[in-house]
């Protein structure tokens, strides 16, 4: 056989360079996609497009050639009102199905997937610039992992989740720079748990828009899944559609900031995942080389999509990666989020101080630490304030492990039985209300402290309640040194107490700082076993604590038994404590991840006006049990109860772990909420009070819980002492350590 | 081939605080094979450039004067004339390597290189290939008997022993010796990392081996159960860099042993490329040893000149 047929010209001249050549992948199927709908995209509605006319469109780019690919419709007000009707009339059957059902129809989507990877693949490729082998690779399969563990979730969710319930329409906004992924990350665990979604996706980002057709064309359920494409600013929008229950959102920590405000009052759960930076820790210890790999893995991780359209430094449509050293954390420049890859090396001397320096800042996203001391990586992997951390890795992923943040990098979860309480509730949860109040004024709630004067004839209580705000282990008169009258049931003055302000709570926040590495040390059975000594002085003190209540109008056996359930409380924290964490197992990892829980540092609890002794203790138990330290504010009608408490968690507990300030309620909401060093706060009160809250969290973006003026039944175990506080108690750590030698 | 390494003395600081991460490693050698990938001409000329990397072997109990000298002249004429010109690549003189023997054979192969017209370099195993437990004095007489010979090249193996009981000052002695016996021969040092236990002795080895006047280094002797593998390949090449950034002198590497696809061979040079560059791709750092390669290397250029697949019997066998 001749040969001669086809030549190649250059084969010469590349055999003397041997450099790389362009390694073409036909784009035709996305075009021809693209074709399918005229290169006019839409929205993807209750299973069909929907292409609603008068709309403004924006181009979708190659971002490599600038070719136009096709043109995109914005959203409106009523199109993402149209989507989350679709999204209400599905969450009707699909919430109700049994697991295994929803199980089936996920399992589905991931064979849809597979069948269409190759469009899914080159169309993602073409329209982000992305190296078709990372969404090959990487992107596609994981897209389908994800399916498949959450098909394995929502199959074994009755007897694995029972007493919780999906929360209903959660609304997902994806900023521009995220792939699909990001989108399934989240949308997975929701719809395994009995949710429906509509994701808001920046405009010109056709991928998810493919998703939800895929998903739309399994025929059965269209309407779990519906796709708009607009700008970031109608993200308050679909917040405020009545029937969305929760709004997840990735992206910009400052947008996310904006958000967590605008919301504020408005009845829904927001989770934020926010910022793209990781952190390497580089010891001497290293294998250097496989560090280096770790630096590129992360400048080019999924987060930080560090391929760029737009206004560039270069001839290339790609920011360069940037090196910068020797930055010190107080340079603007340090402290600056940048959308293009860019590393900073910052030199560090110990162990301590690497630790100091990556603490002392206001993320808490992911990072690596890399030592082949194994002491030495523990120690560090441990101490850092991340949501991930890898051991000697970077940038791993599992749908089986969580994958989350803490501080300013958002706490929410997704992946692991940690993305799935994302989208769930405990049974019997009120649906939203809508409570916002329009003119509460931000800037005034809570900021004057009424004056309060003597109070009438003392009728003298025997004993005399304790007095002052209990702040370090022992009473101290308030810095206003004016106090409140408290009055019992039939009007008569119970006695006074300390009037709290700023400079209380600032103090008492100070004391539980300072107590909290001591108690973050204990182990879970010596916390639990001072618990236990809280529980038996209380015992002991039932029939002065008892009196207290009856003075408030609490019949003697109901107080008495408000007194003995606390006691159980107290107990039964101890021993639930014991049991935190656990490790997964990753395929294709060999080593175990570690899922820590780990305490949320202070924590500011508003205790609710009833259940003077019973809410209190409910509430201090379970956030002790997990290692935090509290400042609480006690009932505002009652306070004395709590105080009476604090006079055996003077004697029993470390100084410091437990701050009592009295006071006026809002006043005090208003200096804890606005504290940046206060880690989280639950707050059950008025309507207004939450709305504030949550407004005021946006500071350091603290986990709030807030009652949004509802009563609790504080008596009953599944609201009193329910799995519910103990989540919300500590927050979770993936430790991932490979091993191999 | 270019001036032999004249190695340093043993300094043990230089392997005594490293530190090699195996998942680490796997996750690099996962990610390079698939990162880079390259097509049409450019893979046509990659192939061609790999051709020339080859140390075409045979090391086989029943080898015998008539399938070395076909193997010789394979040597010379890797490729089908035809396709070559196709390419316009017939008058690059394009060869493979070296032909790798067994000392018994080397006789045979610079005979049969000599009628072929050639001065392709002929490589013999010794040192009690492949296992390397014979005793040091009858290594080191192969060694010299096989360069009388006509061997300019000699592939060593190192005693396992010494590694994984950590002598590494005697296996420093030992290689030091080999070199001596060498002369102008080249010196190529086979780790068997296959049996070494961990990617650390890897390292260890591989830099004791170049401290000690290796020319190359090279990954197993291909009868062992775990051959030439990237993770290995990876942290043998770490250690090129490093003692290329201590001493400023260029030592080359070669894989070997279960080298057989094209593709595979793609994947070689790319992983040569990205992380010792461009510099290490030529025949004098880079060596890949490999029987079966050859053929479907020339079966692949064959379907990028013709478009069509060959059959068995279209290409001349070695």
């Amino acid at each position: 056989m001749a040969a001669a047929t086809r030549t190649a010209p250059r084969a010469r001249e590349i055999f003397t360079t041997l450099e790389y050549g362009p390694a073409p992948e036909s784009h035709a199927c996305a075009l021809a996609w693209l074709d399918t709908q005229d290169r006019h995209l839409g929205h993807y509605v209750n299973g069909k497009w929907l292409k609603p006319e008068h709309r403004n469109s924006v181009p979708c780019q190659d971002p490599i050639t600038g070719e136009n690919l096709a043109s995109c419709l914005q959203a409106q007000a009523e199109d993402v009102a149209a989507a989350v009707e679709a999204a209400r009339t599905a969450l009707e059957n699909w919430s109700t199905l049994p697991g295994a059902r929803r199980a089936q129809h996920l399992t589905r989507l991931a064979k849809m997937i597979q069948k269409h990877q190759r469009l899914l693949w080159t169309l993602e490729s073409l329209v982000t610039g992305r190296a078709v082998r990372e969404v090959r690779d990487r992107d596609v399969p994981l897209a389908q992992q994800l399916l498949q563990y959450h098909a394995v979730q929502a199959h074994t969710q009755e007897e694995a989740l029972a007493g919780w319930e999906p929360m209903g329409v959660i609304g997902l906004i994806v900023p521009p720079t995220f792939s699909f992924l990001e989108m399934m990350w989240r949308i997975c665990p929701a719809l395994a748990v009995g949710c429906t979604v509509v994701v808001l996706v920046p405009p010109a980002s056709p991928a998810p828009l493919l998703l939800a057709q895929l998903a739309g064309e399994l025929g059965s359920f269209p309407g779990i899944l519906n796709v708009i494409s607009g700008p970031t600013s109608l993200g308050p929008v679909l917040a405020s559609q009545p029937g969305v229950q929760k709004v997840a959102f990735c992206g910009a920590v400052e947008e996310g900031r904006a958000l967590r405000r605008t919301l504020a009052g408005q009845g829904l759960e927001l989770s934020l995942a926010l910022g793209a930076e990781s952190l390497l820790l580089l010891t001497e210890a290293a294998d250097v080389d496989s560090a280096v790999e770790g630096v590129v893995d992360a400048t080019w991780s999924d987060r930080s999509q560090v391929f760029q359209a737009g206004d560039v430094p270069s001839d290339s449509p790609f920011y360069p990666p940037t090196l910068i050293s020797d930055l010190p954390p107080a340079s603007p420049c340090a402290q600056t989020e940048v959308p293009w890859p860019l590393v900073v090396a910052s030199p560090f001397r110990t162990a301590k101080e690497a630790l100091a320096v990556a603490n002392g800042t206001p993320r808490g996203g992911s990072a690596s630490v890399w030592s082949e001391r194994l002491g030495q990586a523990l120690e560090l992997g441990y101490g850092l304030r991340m949501g991930i951390v890898w051991i000697n890795a970077h940038g791993l992923r599992d749908p089986a492990v969580p994958t989350g943040g803490c501080k300013e990098s958002g706490s929410s979860w997704h992946g692991g039985p940690d993305g799935l309480y994302e989208y769930l509730q405990p049974s019997g949860t009120p649906a939203r209300q809508p409570s916002l109040s329009e003119n509460l004024n931000y800037d005034t709630f809570g900021l004057a402290v009424p004056s309060t004067l003597p109070a009438g004839p003392e009728t003298g209580p025997s004993p005399a309640p304790p007095y002052g705000l209990f702040v370090g282990g022992r009473f101290q008169a308030p810095g206003a040194r004016s106090s409140r009258p408290i009055q019992d049931s039939h009007g008569n003055l119970h006695g006074y107490v300390a009037e709290g302000g700023a400079k209380d709570i600032r103090g008492a926040v100070e004391a539980a700082h300072q107590a909290a590495p001591g108690w973050v040390g204990q182990s879970p059975g010596a916390r639990a076993a001072l618990l236990g000594a809280l529980a038996a002085a209380l015992e002991r003190r039932e029939s002065a604590l008892a009196a207290r209540l009856e003075r408030h109008g609490v019949e003697l056996k109901v107080a008495k038994a408000e007194v003995e359930l606390s006691v159980r409380r107290l107990r039964a924290w101890g021993a639930r404590a014991q049991a935190q964490g656990h490790t997964l197992q990753v395929a294709e990892l060999r080593g175990p991840v570690l899922r820590l829980r780990e305490p949320l540092g202070v924590l500011a609890i508003v205790c609710p006006d009833e259940w003077p002794l019973l809410a209190f203790v409910s509430l201090l138990a379970p956030a002790l049990a997990h290692g935090n330290t509290v400042v609480l504010v006690p009932s505002g009608t009652c306070p004395i109860p709590a105080l009476e408490v604090c006079q055996d968690v003077a004697t029993l507990l470390p100084a410091g772990l437990v701050n009592v300030v009295t006071g006026d309620r809002d006043h005090l909401t208003r200096c804890m909420a606005l504290h940046q060093d206060v880690q989280a706060l639950w707050y059950f009160g008025s309507v207004q009070g939450s709305q504030f809250v949550e407004w005021a969290s946006a500071g350091n973006l603290k986990p709030v819980w807030v009652n949004r003026g509802l009563p609790r039944a504080w008596d009953q175990d599944a609201e009193g002492a329910g799995p519910e506080l103990g989540l919300r108690a500590a927050q979770t750590k993936a430790l991932w350590l490979p091993m191999g030698d | 081939m270019a001036a032999h390494n004249l190695g340093t003395e043993l300094d043990l600081s230089w392997i005594s605080k490293v530190q090699v991460n195996h998942p680490a490693v796997l996750r690099r050698a996962q990610q390079v094979q698939a990162r880079r990938t390259v097509k049409k001409e450019w893979q046509a000329a990659w192939l061609l450039k790999a051709v020339t990397f080859i140390d075409l072997t045979t090391l086989s109990g029943d080898d015998t004067s008539s399938n070395v000298q076909r193997l010789c002249y394979k040597a010379k004429y890797p490729i089908r004339e035809d396709l070559l010109k196709a390419l316009n690549m017939h008058d690059k003189d394009i060869t493979t390597a070296a032909v790798c023997v067994y000392p018994a054979r080397v006789c045979d192969a610079v005979r049969a290189l000599k009628a072929a017209g050639c001065n392709i370099p002929v490589a013999s195993v010794a040192t009690g290939f492949p296992a390397g437990q014979t005793h040091l004095k009858t290594r080191l007489e192969e060694i010299r008997l096989a360069v009388e010979d006509g061997a300019s090249e000699i592939d060593v193996v190192i005693n396992r022993s010494l590694v994984l009981t950590g002598q590494w000052e005697a296996l420093y002695d030992e290689i030091r010796q080999f070199r001596k016996a060498c002369g102008e021969a080249h010196l190529k040092t086979i780790l068997a990392t296959g049996e070494l236990g961990s990617l650390t002795n890897v390292y260890k080895a591989s830099m004791i081996a170049m401290m000690a006047g290796s020319d190359f280094i090279k990954t197993s002797t291909g009868k062992e159960t775990v051959n030439a593998t990237f993770p290995v390949a990876i942290v043998m090449l770490r250690a090129i860099r490093d003692f290329f950034w201590k001493t400023g002198n260029k030592i080359g590497f070669k894989p070997a042993g279960g080298i057989r696809s094209a593709k595979d061979a793609l994947a070689w040079l790319s992983l040569i490329k990205e992380e010792l560059g461009d510099e290490w791709l030529k025949p004098e750092l880079f060596r890949i040893g490999a029987s079966t390669l050859l053929s479907d290397i020339e079966r692949q250029i064959y379907h990028h000149v013709t478009g069509r697949y060959a059959a068995y019997h279209d290409l001349p066998m070695s």
